[in-house]
């Protein structure tokens, strides 16, 4: 509980204090995201009014290399909230082919996971796809260890990669081993995306993340995750199409070498003109677990659904979704849910510890701060 | 007689036409408006492909060879140096401009975003002060504070120079 409430001033994102990267002084930004949710439908799970995930990121940026990335996110429950470190991580910029961090992370293992997570607001659908889903443990979506990235520009192209090494999974498999590794066995990490600067906003890419995983004292398994997509972030159309295939090979049993796979396609399309507010989407999505895989068995993956939905964006930070699902789970029963969500990021701010020598900008980090002439 | 009606109603719909449409061209012929690629002096730079201008623009450039980290400025809505680093570096409108930076933050891609400018003077005074600045400022606003880039080998006023807009 103490805990808890030391956290919660990071939600808060008081104002902070900073001054201008340029001349080496601190800087930090704050940013936070929210939804409320509304939904109706015919799973065995709770209906009605509920508060999303509130997430609060703050960069600080400590000298013209060095910057502190974090993100703290409350989570209703039926007790309150639970407080978690999503992201925190402290990144060396050498120079655009080299960038050393160590920390907590997204794990660069899916294109989701890295592009939207927390960021409601952010992403078109009012959630997850399913193989990115927080909890379900299909993938590991946080990571804790180091990471090297860099980027490779070459006319017409630019590849950005990722390299990393840390914990892997934790004994519960869909957290991150935030408190040492379970087993001593180090993950990997490797991930590689291409872009193409006259395409703003697509790209492809891949990942290959190694681990062993460690539930229990008497099971343990060797995990190989490989994984592809392809986004085209603009809106007319929006394309992101994702897949990942998990091979699972127990190392202290006699079972079978296992292989599952996840996938989903989504289609969204911003209207032209006056109904330039109105984005209607479409995803399809399927995870498959096989009945013999030692580790997915037990937390029921399966998953098949198909939704259809139309965000309204209400203002340039705000938005509301409409979304209609049919989903299928572990049994023949399709299940039907209508959820509504409204969706918002506070506009990010900064403010200087002491004021910038003149005339550098009075706000100055920040799409959405102006510098002013004094 | 209902034949040469026709004719006469096609024929006075074509010769209406005609100073509708000289009036069309000749709504579009306006001054050409240019804009410069400006630059702290001190960038080790002199050059640049537009793919290159477009990649620092995008945040996937973040430090110039030099080792110089990229300081971009870029003017509040309304301007027509906005309007030009918008519609042919960014390809994006005012809200998929917003929601890119909130994105590319929010991936930790950068460390920060453009910071806004209200006037092409303090674009200018801003760039000449802050190693690594780079900003858009319409050609003829420049001075001797700072360094002009060529793109794709050309500077402001040339033939097929990149960064122009026709005003009307």
């Amino acid at each position: 509980m103490r805990r808890k409430l030391r956290l919660i001033p990071w939600l808060a994102a008081i104002p902070v204090w900073t001054a201008s990267a340029q001349h080496d002084t601190p800087t930090l930004q704050a940013r936070a995201f929210a939804d409320l949710n509304y939904t109706l439908t015919q799973r065995p799970v709770a209906e009605g009014f509920r508060l999303g995930q509130i997430a609060g990121h703050l960069i600080g940026i400590l000298s013209d290399r060095l910057t502190l990335f974090t993100e703290v996110s409350a989570t209703p429950n039926a007790a309150g909230f639970s407080i978690e470190a999503e992201r925190l991580f402290l990144r060396y910029d050498h120079c655009d082919l080299l960038r050393l961090s160590a920390g907590r992370y997204h794990t660069p293992i899916s294109y989701w996971n890295t592009a939207f997570h927390h960021g409601q607001w952010l992403q078109t659908s009012t959630g997850r796809p399913d193989m990115v889903r927080g909890g379900s443990g299909l993938m590991p979506l946080h990571f804790v260890g180091v990471l090297a990235e860099g980027t490779i520009a070459r006319a017409p192209l630019g590849l950005r990669y990722s390299v990393g090494a840390g914990n892997g999974r934790a004994a519960n498999i869909a957290r991150a081993g935030d408190a040492g590794d379970a087993n001593g066995s180090r993950a990997v990490v490797a991930s590689a995306v291409l872009s193409i600067p006259s395409e703003v906003g697509l790209s492809m890419g891949g990942s290959v993340y190694a681990d062993r995983a460690s539930p229990s004292a008497t099971l343990s398994v060797d995990e190989r995750i490989v994984s592809f997509h392809v986004a085209r972030e603009r809106e007319t159309p929006e394309v992101i199409v994702e897949y990942a295939h998990i091979k699972h090979s127990p190392r202290n049993i006699a079972s079978p070498v296992t292989y599952s796979n996840a996938a989903y396609a989504q289609l969204g399309y911003r209207l032209p003109g006056r109904a330039h507010a109105f984005k209607p989407y479409v995803r399809a999505e399927r995870t498959r677990v096989p009945a013999q895989d030692t580790l997915f068995a037990p937390l029921r993956l399966n998953q098949e659904g198909l939704l259809g939905g139309l965000r309204v964006d209400l203002a340039p930070t705000a938005a509301l979704k409409i979304e209609y699902r049919s989903e299928k789970f572990d049994t023949p029963l399709r299940y039907k849910t209508l959820a509504l969500q409204l969706s918002f990021t506070f506009p990010s701010f900064s403010q200087a510890s002491k004021a910038p020598p003149d005339p550098s900008p009075s706000s100055p980090n920040d799409v959405s701060h102006t510098a002013h002439r004094h | 007689m209902k034949r040469s009606a026709i004719v006469a109603f096609v024929l006075a719909m074509f010769t209406a036409r005609i100073p509708f449409a000289a009036g069309a061209k000749a709504g579009h012929e306006g001054a050409i408006d240019h804009f410069a690629v400006i630059v702290h002096p001190s960038t080790s730079v002199g050059d640049v492909s537009i793919a290159q201008l477009r990649r620092v623009f995008l945040g996937e450039q973040q430090f110039w060879p030099g080792g110089s980290r990229v300081v971009l400025f870029i003017h509040e809505p309304g301007s027509g140096s906005r309007s030009v680093v918008l519609r042919q570096l960014y390809q994006m409108n005012e809200g998929e401009f917003r929601r890119y930076w909130i994105a590319k933050t929010f991936r930790d891609d950068v460390t920060t975003g453009p910071k806004i400018v209200s006037s092409t003077a303090l674009a200018k005074r801003l760039t000449a002060t802050i190693p690594g600045a780079i900003a858009v400022i319409p050609a003829d606003a420049v001075d001797g504070t700072v360094k002009v880039l060529r793109v794709d080998s050309r500077l402001p006023r040339e033939d097929a120079y990149p960064l122009a807009s026709t005003s009307r």
